[in-house]
């Protein structure tokens, strides 16, 4: 498998003018992503898995170090790199329609292929019938389903996740997951996928990358072999869902020593 | 993309109990109106107090006739809502260039924010000196007023709008491949309309409440005019028409623009929510 996303020495330091210091959120970032891997970004809160996220899509620029996107440094976000964000991101002004068309509109396709274009991804995040509805007007796995159909609609080549289903109830989210692995098997797009929870990342994920927090360094990554989709109550489930948590509660426990220690 | 039938399904119920809340809410306000109007003609015909001081509808009614039948009225409405118009459509000319300007730079924030707090609370009337030794006892002066009290809604309004752009709504766009162009005309504009449009609405309602105040100024026609013409003349039942009048017309125009609003701002009712 060819190398889609490749990371070295990358380091970001910001310059906190409230504190008047610089905070150190990610430090010696070495990671390669393949072309097809479903890989899950996995830490504690403030381990810099959403800003590392933020690099390669280009909304940040690294203090030191490389994000290399088919070879190419990134150095802008761009339509190669979808994003679907925690608190959605979708146009509240914009119908369903409106919200998944926009990509393609914006680019000059014609209304025939914009139709077109709906129909296939309405029709593929099982949203038919609220074609016309407004986001307000959607519950929040709704707007979601619309968040990544709008993402997908614009035919990026990588899809990068931020906590998607972070602000889901257990059960909706489960279904999410479920229907994420669905859609991702039909192409297996490269994803990005950042979460704070072990259950998630066990279920969805090629490869498990373990940040540690203050500051974000790679601590461990865990490859996931099993079939898809998993059993959620499977014995080998459960054994990678152990791992992964010993893993970081050492971690967690080792920062906050360090925390104290300071 | 026209509305679609899945849509109309699913909203037939409650559009249809909606219907009937308006029309119980109708019924109430009709009530409440014919009540008050009733209480008023009872207090004069018992001669609480005297029609001097408080003439009944009756009385006020027939002269407001009586002033639409020579055509009197029809005059000052006109001239006053002239007025009004110029005054609202100069103040939007200035308020919404530079509203939008302070919303999306901030060093024209902190240089022109604080001149607007600070001259946001002196009221209308507090100008007429001034207005009228610098633009004279004409129109000039008069829109001047009117157009200093709509231009605060308007302006603040547009900064708050422009101001309360997301940003998870621009990097959206950018990673959609948007040029920056259309991410001003199809994210930073839409995202700030609803705002800039409430800021309209509050704006023409405040032009038209400061009118009196503008009319205080040496005028000969409009109703600001007309009720301080009845005081001369103590003519109570002339207050009265003119205050009724700016009262409904008042009523009506606040309804036309909240109508306007909801067709240019179809998903007004759905937002104020996490999207």
């Amino acid at each position: 498998m060819s190398e889609k996303v490749h990371i070295t020495d990358l380091n970001m330091i910001y310059v906190s003018d409230r504190l008047e210091r610089s905070v150190t959120a990610l430090e010696d970032i070495d990671l390669s992503i393949a072309t097809g891997e479903f890989v899950c970004l996995l830490g504690p809160s403030g381990c810099g898995k959403t800003t590392l996220l933020n690099l390669i899509a280009g909304f940040l620029q690294p203090t030191s170090g490389s994000v290399l996107v088919n070879g190419t440094p990134v150095s802008a976000p761009g339509p190669d790199r979808g994003v679907v964000f925690q608190e959605y991101g979708i146009f509240p002004w914009f119908t369903v329609s409106q919200n998944i068309a926009f990509g393609p509109r914006m680019r000059g396709a014609s209304k025939r292929e914009q139709e077109d274009i709906v129909r296939h991804y309405v029709d593929l995040v099982h949203l038919t019938g609220f074609e016309h509805h407004y986001p307000g007007e959607l519950s929040g796995g709704m707007k979601q389903r619309v968040s990544i159909a709008r993402s997908l609609a614009n035919g990026p080549d990588i899809l990068l996740m931020d906590e998607p289903f972070g602000a889901l109830d257990a059960m909706t989210r489960e279904t999410m997951q479920e229907e994420l692995l669905r859609i991702w098997e039909l192409d297996k797009k490269t994803c990005v996928f950042v979460t704070h929870s072990i259950a998630e990342a066990v279920y969805l994920a090629d490869r498990i990358v373990i940040l540690s927090a203050h500051p974000g360094r790679v601590k461990d990554i865990v490859e996931v072999d099993l079939e898809r989709l998993r059993d959620r109550s499977s014995g080998e489930y459960f054994e990678l869902y152990r791992h992964v948590d010993v893993t970081l509660r050492v971690e967690m426990s080792k920062s906050r020593e360090e925390y104290e220690e300071a | 993309m026209t509305s679609g039938d899945a849509t109309q399904d699913v909203e037939t119920p409650r559009a249809k109990a909606a219907t009937r809340r308006g029309r119980s809410a109708y019924l109430y306000t009709l009530i409440s109106l014919a009540g008050l109007f009733i209480v008023w003609q009872l207090v004069v015909s018992a001669q609480w107090v005297t029609e001097f001081f408080l003439p009944g509808p009756a009385r006020v009614f027939s002269l407001m006739v009586e002033m639409v039948v020579d055509g009197t009225l029809f005059v000052h409405i006109v001239v006053s809502l002239g007025r009004v118009i110029a005054g609202f459509l100069l103040a939007v000319l200035v308020a919404l260039p530079l509203g939008m300007l302070i919303g999306l730079w901030r060093p024209m924030f902190h240089l022109v924010d604080p001149w607007i707090e600070l001259v946001r609370p002196i009221p209308p009337i507090a100008w007429i000196p001034l207005a009228i030794m610098w633009l004279g006892l004409g129109e000039e002066s008069k829109v001047a007023i009117i157009m200093y009290g709509a231009f605060f809604p308007i302006v603040l309004n547009t900064v708050s709008g422009f101001r309360g752009v997301e940003r998870v709504h621009i990097w959206a766009a950018l990673t959609l491949g948007v040029s920056r162009q259309q991410i001003f005309w199809h994210v930073i504009m839409r995202s700030a309309l609803p705002r800039v449009v409430v800021g309209l609405r509050l704006g023409a309602g405040m032009a038209f409440i400061v009118l009196v105040a503008a009319e205080l100024i040496l005028a000969d026609a409009g109703l600001g005019f007309l009720i301080q013409d009845g005081r001369y003349q103590l003519k109570t039942e002339q207050i009265m028409v003119g205050i009724v009048v700016i009262g409904v017309i008042g009523y009506f125009i606040n309804k036309g623009l909240l109508w306007l609003e909801s067709k240019w701002i179809p998903y007004r009712e759905t937002l104020d929510q996490n999207t």
